[in-house]
């Protein structure tokens, strides 16, 4: 499971995008003009019901549950749509996932309606075909990462005999409830995360990053980079193209500073996406996104008189979906640990750990000395020093170390008293405990 | 017969065209092998062939002459005659009777499974097809191929399976007949069915119903490494024992001459150990190579056909049932430089001089049939043991005779 720091933290950043905004009541249907607070759009999940279920798909909503754990502790629901497209040849035994998260009209980040309309191409044309051994699921999600966070865990936990039973993977303390699936397909192999911001794009950027800096396996990478390549459309990496001379002293520093972004965001652990939610399920996930001119292009990508339509990105994704039908086994053949300075080059781990091992080792060493030091000086000293009188700073290390971390729930409730927001009030609380040991920390030194 | 074809008549050859000297010899013939191989007992076998000087093993004759007015093999000819044997041949045979086998067999096995192993069943395939439209008709094909890709839910056309990107000809046919499909190609199965040991249950159609007369074509592709040949990702067969199961095949004469070609990676090490004799070993690649394929098809995004094979069908798709082309011509089919790969070749155990040697007589199955307008008296039971001419009836040389010519084997038709 995953620590609750965690879950606080992508709580914290994806409610304030959403949440905010969704308080706001949608003015396009009439189920939603009469309430005022409203947290979840009917119509749309309508909508592209209808639309997936006239082209033949087993079409299937999904809801779930936030239970907000600070502030006044709120309930959030909201609702996932997802159609299969079942393989008619195939044994439906493999699945592939392509989703695409759903951004309300006013949401901060950027919207997603050409993502979804790509998706709604791609299962009108993939439904015709006959080559599927797999069975394709089309996935729409709400709330970010919570949505499809939630979807995933309701598919990959065993779901209860009869409905009215609680689901008995639930964890005590939950946060995220999942509810059950009322469709499924079999184990999914890949998973595509489809963020197009806009019917023309300029390039292309493939998002890889996970949780906790998790990696897809580099052969999907790969794949997609090549076939962006065989249908000329440019590609980046961290909105970086490769550069024309990466063996000069410029190609070599913009390699680095590549590098070095995809360093950061692994370190950081968000997700890039949310592709980066299917990896503790070994489930190999990228996410492909771009953008219109306005956003300005990547670094490096050559600007073309003519931008990438939605029928070229069309075909690289029926190329990505393609090959990954002709996979028969789950992506393990390519590294799981890697570091990308361009889109056509790696380091794999073999090669990047052995440095930090040295670097850890050099630690390791000085440790050594200082024991060695210090074991030399005991024989000229009186006594031996016992464990125990350490023992009281480390119980209260961790003692301290368990409060910080069970502490915002008590923090967000006390901010309220102060008409502080639950991001803030956390904020300001562990910003003031931390000062407070370090000036306990300073006058235990006196 | 030059003095080297003599000297390695002990193997069992068809005696050649020419004739030596003679000299005091102590020579033998032995007659049961003979009487096999003419399918008669041998106190018939003046009718068919007429030895001069006594055939018997009686003692030698004053002049070592064996006059032959019929292909006789010569299974144990020994002599120590100071000079050379004189062997005075007909010319009354056709001269393309020089082969000595009665029937074809072809035995074609694909060992590797999985969609990305499309190109071996194109292979199997293809050579099936060449095989089928030269004429060995398919009781006497033994086809065993390991993953049906025409039904594998990647194929985009279903029920189809092409070696040509440009999808010329559909190799699956309406008429193909699998013997051993899916997981009955195995190791096991595949010596069983060389070896003849075979269940009491097993039909016909699996079975390799051959004599000591079958000239068999053995076609193996798959993945191979040193040694060995791998077997639907889980077993392997070695050389060893590959060479071991030709060998009792030999024992119990099951075969007049063996044609095998293999078409892997690392081929060449699969005929390393053969010892029995008459098997002309072709290998598309030599130990420490591969054997690579030759184009993929981006319609379905695999390879579609191998190297060796593609050009080895190209050669092939040329080959008619009466053709002239010789097995030396089917060695040069794939140079390196369009195979990457070099084309190993064992010839060794094989006597006959492949450039003599019809392709026909391990692809096809062809009989000749000689036309002839004169009428024949066929020997009562008890009468006269030779065919002769009629002499009595009038044949009407006023006709005006079309020239004469060897009719056509089979209808070809390209399915």
């Amino acid at each position: 499971m995953v620590p609750i720091s965690r879950r606080m933290r992508c709580c914290l950043v994806w409610f304030r995008v959403t949440f905010r905004v969704t308080r706001r009541h949608c003015t396009t249907c009439r189920v939603c003009r009469r309430k005022r607070r409203v947290t979840r759009h009917p119509c749309l999940t309508h909508g592209w019901w209808g639309q997936f279920t006239q082209l033949g798909l087993d079409t299937f909503t999904h809801s779930f549950t936030l239970q907000y754990p600070m502030g006044r502790g709120k309930n959030f629901t909201g609702r996932n749509v997802y159609a299969i497209l079942r393989a008619s040849r195939g044994s439906g035994t493999e699945a592939l996932v392509v989703t695409a998260p759903y951004r309300p009209p006013a949401a901060l980040l950027p919207g997603t309606a050409p993502s979804i309309a790509l998706m709604l191409a791609m299962a009108k044309f993939f439904s015709r075909q006959v080559y599927w051994a797999k069975d394709i699921i089309f996935l729409v999600t709400e709330h970010e990462q919570l949505g499809a966070q939630a979807w995933l865990e309701a598919y990959h936990s065993p779901q209860p005999l009869f409905p009215s039973q609680p689901n008995p993977a639930s964890p005590s303390l939950s946060l995220l409830l999942s509810g059950d699936l009322e469709g499924r397909a079999g184990a999914i192999q890949a998973g595509i995360n489809l963020e197009v911001h806009s019917a023309e794009v300029t390039h292309l950027d493939v998002k890889l990053e996970g949780l906790n800096g998790q990696l897809p396996n580099l052969d999907l990478v790969n794949l997609i980079h090549r076939l962006c390549q065989r249908e000329n459309v440019p590609h980046t990496f961290k909105n970086r193209a490769d550069h024309p001379r990466p063996e000069s002293m410029e190609g070599w520093r913009h390699q680095l500073t590549t590098l070095l972004s995809m360093v950061t965001s692994q370190a950081s652990g968000v997700p890039t996406g949310n592709h980066g939610l299917f990896h503790r399920y070994g489930v190999a996930a990228v996410t492909i996104s771009g953008s219109g001119r306005e956003a300005g292009g990547g670094v490096g990508v050559p600007i073309r008189a003519r931008s990438i339509s939605l029928q070229q990105v069309g075909r690289v994704l029926e190329g990505v979906c393609r090959s990954l039908n002709n996979l028969l086994e789950k992506f393990h053949q390519s590294f799981f640990f890697y570091l990308l300075p361009a889109t056509n080059r790696y380091i794999s781990i073999g090669v990047y750990m052995p440095p930090f091992g040295l670097i850890a080792g050099g630690v390791l060493v000085k440790a050594l000395a200082l024991w060695y030091k210090t074991s030399c000086a005991d024989d000229s000293g009186k006594g031996r020093h016992s464990l125990l009188q350490w023992a009281p700073v480390v119980v209260g290390t961790h003692a301290t170390c368990f409060l910080l971390m069970t502490c915002p729930p008590t923090l967000t409730r006390l901010g309220l008293a102060f008409d502080l927001t639950p991001e803030d009030s956390v904020g300001l609380g562990l910003t003031a405990c931390c000062v407070a040991l370090l000036l306990v920390a300073v006058g235990a030194a006196r | 017969m030059r003095l080297q074809e003599l000297a390695m008549i002990d193997g069992g050859y068809w005696a050649q065209t020419g004739s030596l000297g003679v000299g005091e010899a102590t020579w033998r013939i032995n007659m049961e092998r003979v009487a096999t191989a003419l399918r008669s007992p041998w106190h018939t076998l003046g009718a068919s062939y007429t030895l001069e000087s006594g055939a018997h093993l009686s003692p030698p004759p004053p002049a070592c002459s064996l006059r032959i007015t019929a292909r006789v093999r010569l299974a144990s000819l020994v002599t120590s005659c100071p000079g050379p044997l004189s062997v005075v041949y007909d010319q009354g045979v056709s001269e393309t009777s020089e082969k000595t086998h009665t029937n074809n067999w072809a035995v074609l096995v694909d060992t590797s499974r999985f969609w990305f192993n499309y190109r071996h069943v194109a292979n199997v395939l293809s050579m099936y097809r060449s095989v089928k439209r030269l004429g060995i008709p398919d009781s006497q094909i033994i086809l065993m191929v390991a993953d049906d890709m025409a039904c594998n839910p990647r194929n985009p056309r279903p029920a189809t399976v092409f070696n040509n990107a440009h999808q010329h000809i559909n190799v699956y046919g309406e008429d193909v007949e699998v013997d051993y499909r899916g997981y009955e190609v195995t190791v096991e199965n595949f010596v069983r069915l060389l070896t003849g040991r075979l269940a009491p249950s097993t039909p016909r159609s699996k079975r390799l119903l051959t004599d000591d007369g079958s000239n068999i074509l053995i076609y193996m592709t798959g993945h191979g490494g040193d040694g060995f040949l791998k077997f639907q990702d889980s077993e392997e067969i070695t050389n060893v024992e590959l060479a071991d199961a030709f060998e009792q095949m030999w024992q119990k004469k099951r075969y007049n001459e063996i044609l095998f070609i293999i078409d892997t990676c690392q081929a060449a090490s699969m005929y390393e150990h053969f010892y029995s004799p008459n098997i002309l070993a072709i290998a598309s690649s030599l130990v420490g190579e591969d054997s690579l394929s030759h184009h993929v098809d981006p319609a379905i995004g695999v390879y579609i056909i191998d190297r060796f094979t593609y050009y080895a069908l190209e050669f092939l798709e040329r080959v008619t049932p009466d053709s002239k082309k010789t097995l030396a011509q089917f060695l040069q089919v794939c140079p390196k430089r369009v195979c990457i790969s070099t084309v190993g070749v064992r010839l060794d155990l094989y006597k006959r001089d492949p450039s003599r040697v019809l392709v026909t007589e391990f692809f096809g199955s062809v009989r000749n049939v000689e036309l002839t307008t004169r009428v024949l008296d066929l020997p009562k039971c008890g009468g006269s043991r030779q065919v002769a001419v009629n002499k009595s009836v009038n044949t009407r040389s006023s006709k005006a005779t079309k020239p004469l010519h060897y009719a056509s084997q089979l209808p070809l038709h390209h399915s």
